[in-house]
């Protein structure tokens, strides 16, 4: 395999600017892709997909002085492009070395519970108090039926807030998003912290 | 309408793993280009977590969703954060509940009134636009809820009648075969006896026209009612009984009395072309 360097330091500048002229929108492209290659690498099981994502960058950086002026289409492909190469090199990577199931790890010490139940109910109140009263009470009550109740309280609530069961799905997959993310930078701290 | 590109229950194949390789690239590169497409994935990985959680989703799913989400540390947390959500909200439901209607925000504001500085006209007039205002309300919201109510228990026969749930057989089911009308007298339409502890029932519908079509279009309603439930595409099997579309409904679902299910096939222009129409009764202990 050839040594890999670093990417330019001026390459993630480069980079932006090649998702969007615009800065701004720039920043959040960025944001919005890095978000979409961590999920897909999570799809394909890959171990540690934010590095992974770090590394589909940073191969596009190296790559873009000379791929700026000649590549067309959507940048997107190309970083998926380089994302499902990592995949392929992943998946054989996984076939070279020792399959898990064949290593004896006991059962307890795999479902092991990284943050203490207290600490993730702390982090769920305050980023719940975090939330704007109306989301508050919209995504606690979306998430308060369960089974075959749920479907019809669903409804229910769209017809109360005057919105297709579509919409809301949306809008509460969104809110929770933010939660979850709120949790998950608490539980963090804490347990850097602890 | 729903985007052929990815369909829904393309998304939960992909989501489940059971793509090869080049349908799994197609869609991931739409999921980064086409925002409308990246919404319809999340929004089925979001489905597929919460039965994951309230234990609706079939074995081999729940399996196979086990496998690509709680595979490694970070995803457990994110299991385990969704689920302290799920759980915090069901143990809040008392208290919480989505933001007031009109009339109970009306029914709120009364108090603040000093009734005894108001005229007995402004209160009768007051009390009319009132009723006149919630029987408004009223009609409207009966309509709309009837068309949630609908949208979402055909949500769930889509998800009960998908190739993947179709192949697996879950608990307290209870099965039948049924002929169409055609071929029986009026009076003969199948009995099923539901016990309360089934949950699922699946229906064999035998056919037997001579001729075969891609996929058939299932039609519930129940006699005497006028709500029509749309099933998914269904597809022919062969059997020992001979040739027969498979559909499942939820056991609640059916209340005790007598239902149609009629089956047509439409043509490529979306005109039916053949149709099929089978009574049978449900009978509760």
């Amino acid at each position: 395999m050839p040594p890999i360097s670093a990417p330019p330091p001026e390459g993630f500048d480069e980079l932006l600017r090649w998702l969007n002229e615009n800065r701004e929108q720039a920043t959040e492209a960025y944001l919005d892709l890095r978000r979409g290659l961590v999920k897909i690498f999570i799809w394909n099981q890959c171990s540690d997909p934010e590095g992974l994502t770090d590394q589909v960058f940073d191969r596009v950086m190296r790559k873009l002085p000379s791929l700026r002026d000649v590549y067309e289409g959507n940048p997107r492909l190309y970083f998926y492009a380089v994302a499902n190469n990592l995949i392929k090199e992943q998946r054989k990577l996984a076939k070279s070395q020792i399959p898990v199931d064949d290593i004896d790890i006991p059962i307890e010490n795999s479902l092991v519970d990284e943050e203490p139940l207290e600490m993730r109910n702390e982090c769920l109140e305050m980023c719940l108090q975090a939330l704007d009263a109306e989301k508050r009470d919209l995504i606690l009550s979306y998430y308060s039926k369960e089974k075959r109740d749920k479907f019809v309280h669903r409804a229910e609530m769209a017809r109360r807030l005057g919105v297709s069961i579509g919409t809301l799905r949306v809008r509460m997959l969104r809110i929770r998003d933010k939660l979850e993310e709120c949790i998950e930078h608490c539980l963090d701290e804490k347990m850097k912290n602890a | 309408m729903e985007d052929a590109r990815v369909t829904e229950q393309a998304a939960r194949s992909f989501l489940l793993g059971d793509v090869d390789d080049s349908e799994r690239e197609r869609i991931e590169r739409l999921f980064l280009t086409d925002s409308a497409i990246r919404e319809r994935i999340l929004l089925v990985e979001d489905s597929l977590l919460d039965d994951y959680l309230d234990g609706s989703l079939a074995s081999t799913e729940a399996e196979k969703f086990r496998g690509r989400y709680a595979s490694d540390p970070t995803q457990l947390r994110k299991l385990r954060i969704a689920q302290s959500i799920r759980q915090h909200a069901i143990a809040n439901s008392q208290t919480v509940s989505a933001p007031n209607s009109v009339f109970e925000r009306l029914r709120l504001a009364w108090p603040r009134i000093d009734l005894r500085v108001v005229a007995p006209v402004f209160v009768s007039l007051a009390i009319l636009v009132i009723i006149a205002a919630v029987w408004i309300a009223v009609r409207m919201n009966r309509a709309a809820d009837e068309r949630n109510q609908q949208a979402a228990i055909e949500q769930q026969l889509a998800e009960l009648n998908s190739p993947a749930s179709l192949k697996t057989k879950p608990p307290q089911m209870i099965s039948g075969t049924l002929g169409s009308v055609s071929l029986r007298s009026v009076n003969s339409a199948s009995e099923l006896t539901l016990p309360s502890s089934s949950t699922v029932v699946e229906l064999n519908l035998l056919w037997t026209q001579r001729e075969e079509y891609l996929s058939y279009q299932a039609e519930l309603s129940r006699v005497g009612r006028t709500n029509v439930f749309k099933l998914p595409p269904l597809h022919l099997e062969k059997d020992r009984e001979g040739r027969l579309v498979r559909l499942r409904l939820p056991a609640d679902l059916l209340e005790a009395g007598s239902y149609r299910i009629t089956l047509t096939s439409p043509k490529d222009d979306g005109t039916p072309s053949a149709t099929e129409e089978y009574d049978f009764l449900i009978k509760r202990p």
